[in-house]
């Protein structure tokens, strides 16, 4: 009994899920827009899944799923009526929201940090450490990543437009850092230098960039968050988001000089 | 021929996810069966080539060509990865040997720092709960010369010059009974007494021992100095000063590492040299061992006892301990821990000393008058 929804809205996007009588969902913390009358809302430690240790082991796993981006507590709603009943899910900022059944991806995929929205219960987030060096150095998503297990549909979001590719075995694709979404388990993800110090400095696209190989399916954004923030604050501060504002200034220069040397040199 | 291992199989034509069969090494191929061995594919292992893949990098990926496509051979879960690893011969598949190299050498960098985060981790508990003990340590193995060096640079810092007496009828009333409890020590040790009223002895590091004249005219038998003495003289021989003065240069260390705060550190250090405190279980060490020393000197212990009751009693509600006392802990429990202590070890050789208590006295009100002289003039 898989999620009954639909994905609404273009760049500032959310999800509308239709929750079966006794279905329950796990929905990132704030992300409720709206749900009908009769669907329970509770906060849960974590995922909601139990653990061997009790609540100490619950705790640790909270704690250690509040490093990847999420808050220690998460949204639990439930159906408890005999009705289909409706909750809709808004996309915390710009881009969009990319439904992934785990079933179709071996049960396992790995995401960028702070990348899920909400899933089915029994999902479990937890924390994939990057453990080479160079790739979370230099591979633009650091060295905590999210692991989400289980099976259902999970929706998971990222900013700017999503695109989602299927690498067959041998297939490689090189990836701006910081595009990368989410990849299947068997994505082997990896990065490799520009190849020409001509290239890396002019080229405008860094030092580096990230390789993925298949198989497997990857998931890439066209805009990563930072890479808005930063446009956007420099838009903000500078009152000009492009180049036009340094010819703008240039005029404004030719034109006190020419005052200056008119108004000097008053005519005979 | 080994036993079914799962996996997934990954090509042109096969689902995004992979296909789930089963595969079995034999000598030289690999089985893979789909479905319920419906349909059988034999894989010659001299075409497979092995690739390290997957997040984590652990990942055992099969891949060979076959009609010129790609195919991948993936275990399902770490099991039939390692029944899979088991099962292949090293020798026959191209790149396994790699794989296994890189594979160990990455777990292996990881192990690594986590022992060594560990190590690290003990290391600070342990010195964290070893701490007097290793400064002791530390202390134990500074070199005679350097405590010598240290004692004069605080000597100077004190201004011995102009406060200390060096010779006069006190310092040889002290040093008569000091000499007597050091003999055959491995330090030289030197004796001073100070122009100073108040109730108060220490010890410099290096076998230096400050009398200040406001004890010795508290102090009424020679035993009672010598009590007094001993307990000092503890605080030579075991080099407390020197424990103190590295346990909080340590603590000074970890202060100016932590807080990058130089002045703090340098502070900590100054504060601990110039007050000479020490802690109650130091204090407490240096009397049972002044005791033990007295005895062996066959000089009678009680004076302990006794200068401690009429410290205390003199003392008594008032606002103003001497500094002998205030500065070490607890004198009630002092007392009782010396008296049991003497109670416990009789010592029937032991004898009262007798000193020349006029001439010290004598001496003493010379000091005080030079003393409040100076201050007139000034």
């Amino acid at each position: 009994m898989g999620l009954n929804y639909k994905i609404n809205g273009s760049d500032m996007q959310y999800a509308q899920i239709l929750l079966e009588p006794q279905q329950e969902a796990i929905v990132e913390q704030g992300a409720m827009m709206y749900i009908s009358q009769h669907v329970n809302m509770r906060a849960i430690l974590g995922d909601g899944s139990s653990s061997r240790l009790g609540v100490v082991g619950r705790f640790w796993r909270a704690l250690k799923r509040s490093l990847t981006g999420e808050s220690m507590f998460s949204s639990l709603y439930e159906n408890k009526s005999n009705t289909a009943q409706m909750i809709t899910i808004a996309a915390p900022g710009p881009g969009q929201i990319v439904p992934i059944n785990l079933d179709e991806q071996g049960g396992t995929v790995i995401c960028q940090k702070g990348a899920f929205l909400a899933g089915e219960k029994g999902q479990k987030i937890q924390l994939a450490f990057q453990k080479r060096v160079r790739v979370g150095l230099l591979g633009g998503e650091g060295f905590i990543m999210q692991k989400i297990t289980g099976s259902g549909i999970v929706f998971i979001h990222a900013c700017g437009a999503l695109k989602t590719l299927t690498l067959g075995p041998s297939d490689v694709l090189k990836v701006d850092t910081g595009c990368l979404v989410g990849m299947s388990s068997t994505v082997r993800y990896d990065i490799k230098y520009t190849g020409s110090l001509k290239t890396s400095l002019f080229g405008g696209e860094g030092l580096f960039y990230a390789t993925v190989s298949g198989p497997g399916t990857v998931w890439i954004q066209s805009m990563p968050m930072n890479r808005l923030s930063k446009l956007l604050l420099s838009a903000a501060l500078t009152g000009k988001g492009s180049k036009a504002g340094r010819w703008y200034l240039f005029g404004v220069i030719i034109f006190v000089l020419y005052t200056f040397i008119t108004a000097s040199n008053p005519p005979q | 021929m080994t036993s079914p291992i799962e996996a997934r199989l990954f090509g042109p034509g096969l689902p995004e996810q992979g296909e789930i069969v089963s595969c079995q090494v034999q000598s030289n191929t690999i089985v893979i069966s789909h479905g319920a061995a419906v349909r059988q594919q034999a894989v010659r292992l001299e075409d497979v080539e092995a690739i390290v893949g997957g997040f984590d990098h652990d990942q055992l990926q099969l891949q060979w060509e076959q009609d010129g496509q790609t195919f991948m051979l993936i275990p399902l879960d770490k099991i039939a990865q390692k029944l899979l690893i088991e099962a292949l011969p090293a020798q026959d598949v191209k790149g396994l040997k790699r794989w296994k190299a890189s594979t160990w050498t990455q777990s292996f960098v990881w192990r690594s720092v986590a022992a060594s985060v560990a190590v690290v981790c003990v290391l600070v508990v342990i010195g964290i709960w070893q701490y007097d003990r290793i400064a002791g340590w530390i202390a134990q193995q500074i070199p005679m010369k350097t405590e010598l060096a240290i004692g004069e640079s605080v000597l100077e810092s004190l201004n011995a010059d102009a406060r200390y007496l060096s010779k006069g009828p006190a310092v040889e009333a002290v040093q008569k009974i000091g000499d007597r409890l050091t003999q055959g020590s491995r330090y030289k040790y030197r004796w001073y007494v100070a122009k100073d009223k108040t109730v108060n002895a220490f010890a410099i590091p290096g076998g230096i021992i400050v009398v200040n004249s406001g004890l010795l005219e508290k102090t009424d038998t020679a035993n009672e100095l010598a009590a007094v003495l001993a307990h000092e003289i503890q605080h030579v021989e075991e080099r407390h000063s020197l424990r103190n003065m590295i346990a909080s240069a340590g603590l000074a260390g970890v202060v100016l590492l932590v807080l990058g705060d130089a002045n703090t550190a340098i502070l900590i250090v100054a504060h601990q040299v110039s007050a000479q405190y020490f802690n109650r279980q130091v204090e407490a060490e240096a009397d049972m061992k002044g005791i033990d020393l007295l005895h062996k000197k066959n000089i009678d212990a009680k004076g302990m006892v006794s200068f401690f009751k009429k410290m205390k009693a003199e003392y008594a509600g008032k606002g103003d301990v001497p500094v002998w006392l205030s500065s070490h802990p607890d004198t009630q429990n002092r007392i009782r821990l010396a008296e049991a202590y003497i109670a416990k070890r009789p010592c029937p050789k032991c004898i009262n000393l007798d000193w020349d208590k006029a001439a010290v006295t004598q001496e003493l009100a010379r000091i005080s008058e030079t003393a409040s002289s100076d201050a007139k003039r000034e």
